[in-house]
């Protein structure tokens, strides 16, 4: 019997609102799937509507066309939500909380028992470097820490499937080195791993797969092995794939 | 329970957010500000406790209305709400959570703010802790704010925060303030006039904030409202107020994020 794919996307199209009888397609008829264990790399330039395909699978969009699915559930039922946890492009999180605070309200709002908590927490932390800001409030987070801070959120209750978008943003050097050996050890542990990045240097070092997409359509699915072969390195790849020329150096 | 986590999430914002301290700072200045005046028996005496109960009361309002009003909309602007809703949460879940939030924030203000009155009056011996109307006048009022929270949070999830807590103080002062007035100008009006039971039923389904006004009872020493009526008061307030989360919720399932 087959395996359930982690995340399953079947004709996906989101349509917004952006005025009186007017609509704008962020997403055109997209479908993919995702393996269980996978790390994929979903990429696309600004506008794409890599973020809009993630916000339908995490029931952010509550009338999308078209289905998603993670493990067999449909994305609109907060069950399918259960072994997701999600890191979102931009570091807003509620700034009066302490790290401490806040990783126990995710914790608890995710289902994770309150004997366990405390130690999911100090575990979490400990792990993408943030033990000794547990007690600092997030107001007072520089924008790395704040990534940092989104890592562990999205951890802490343990998830078998990662959806995260724009990981390394705001990183450091050694904390981008971090992160992406975070991604490793996630994908050893047999998590799934979906994340966009316009870091096509770090997808290529951590990704199976990569996931294209453009205008709300999705161009090209494939394994950046075999992508890396043909065209030497993912940023030539995406360009060809796009159709743009590399620039000249002046 | 994930509700309550939410709830918690919210009084801890409202107790480190600095213009909580600024209100309650300046209601109580003012009330002590008033205590200093007669208050007692007399006619001008049982006035400065009148006084002295609306401000509280009214101030009690005023903490709770930007409370409850920016625990949507905050988060959806400052889309603090995704890191809540990517749980396996439903949206009712996280309604629930923000409206009981928002009412037990704005409940132990008031706490805070009866304590003060409640210690005035006993110092000015112008009412004492075994006064059941005054007990049963800070249970009313409980249950208004829970109502006015849910009222302020309904209004929330389909307007922007200034305009929901324009629109529930706008129906406070009506009905608190004006509601035997407009029942006078609708019974006034003929009853072939279809406009007449239009208003009834709009006036009906109004949340009746006048229900829960009891500072005439221990201003003037009236006494207690009976039990059999004091009871359904209260409950009124929970279950409309339980009404109106519900509503909420229902609006904010298909609110696209």
């Amino acid at each position: 019997m087959a395996e359930l794919p982690a995340i399953d996307v079947k004709h996906l199209t989101v349509e917004y609102k952006t005025g009186w009888k007017k609509r704008c397609l962020a997403v055109s008829d997209v479908s993919f799937s995702v393996k269980q264990g996978e790390i994929v790399g979903f990429i696309g330039p600004n506008g794409a509507g890599k973020t809009s395909v993630i916000k339908a699978l995490l029931g952010f969009t509550p009338t999308p066309l078209g289905n998603c699915y993670i493990l067999g559930i449909p994305c609109s039922n907060p069950k399918s939500r259960e072994r997701v946890g999600y890191m979102p492009e931009i570091s807003y999180y509620p700034k009066y909380l302490t790290l401490s605070e806040f990783l126990h309200t995710c914790a608890a709002v995710s289902g994770v028992p309150s004997r366990v908590r405390r130690n999911a927490v100090a575990a979490v932390a400990s792990r993408v470097g943030m033990e000794s800001h547990l007690r600092s409030r997030l107001s007072s987070f520089s924008k790395g820490m704040l990534q940092q801070a989104g890592c562990a959120q999205a951890l802490i209750h343990n998830p078998d499937i990662l959806v995260l978008d724009e990981p390394m943003s705001g990183l450091d050097p050694i904390a981008r080195m971090r992160m992406r050996q975070l991604l490793a050890d996630l994908r050893d542990e047999g998590k799934t791993i979906l994340f966009s990045s316009h870091e096509l240097s770090e997808i290529e070092l951590v990704a199976d797969r990569i996931i294209l997409m453009s205008q709300g359509r999705l161009l090209y699915e494939g394994v950046v092995a075999e992508i890396v072969q043909a065209d030497i390195n993912l940023e030539k790849a995406f360009l060809r794939l796009l159709g743009e020329e590399l620039p000249c150096a002046a | 329970m994930r509700s309550l986590a939410i709830a918690r999430l919210s009084v801890i914002e409202t107790l480190r957010r600095k213009e909580f301290y600024v209100v309650l700072t300046l209601t109580i200045g003012l009330a002590l500000w008033i205590s200093f005046l007669n208050i007692g028996n007399s006619s001008a005496a049982r006035f400065a406790k009148d006084i002295l109960m609306q401000v509280t009361w009214l101030a009690s309002f005023g903490l709770a209305a930007p409370l409850a009003a920016r625990q949507i909309t905050s988060d959806v602007e400052q889309k603090t709400v995704y890191v809540l809703m990517s749980r396996p949460i439903h949206r009712w879940h996280y309604v629930f959570g923000r409206a009981l939030g928002a009412a037990f924030a704005a409940v132990t203000c008031f706490t805070l703010l009866f304590l003060v009155l409640v210690g005035m009056l006993l110092a000015r011996r112008a009412s004492g802790l075994d006064d059941p109307a005054l007990w049963q006048s800070y249970g009313c009022q409980v249950s208004a704010l829970i109502l006015f929270c849910a009222l302020t949070v309904f209004f929330s999830t389909f307007s922007t925060s200034a305009a929901a807590v324009t629109y529930a103080l706008l129906l406070l002062v009506v009905t608190r303030y004006g509601g035997n007035l407009l029942v006078d100008r609708i019974e006034a009006m003929s009853s072939a006039n279809v406009l007449r039971e239009i208003l009834w039923f709009g006036y009906l389904i109004l949340p009746h904030f006048e229900f829960f006004n009891l500072s005439q009872r221990v201003v003037h020493g009236w006494g207690p409202l009976p039990l059999y009526l004091f009871g359904p008061v209260v409950a009124y307030g929970i279950v409309y107020a339980l009404l109106l989360t519900g509503l909420a919720a229902m609006i904010f399932r298909r609110r696209w994020l």
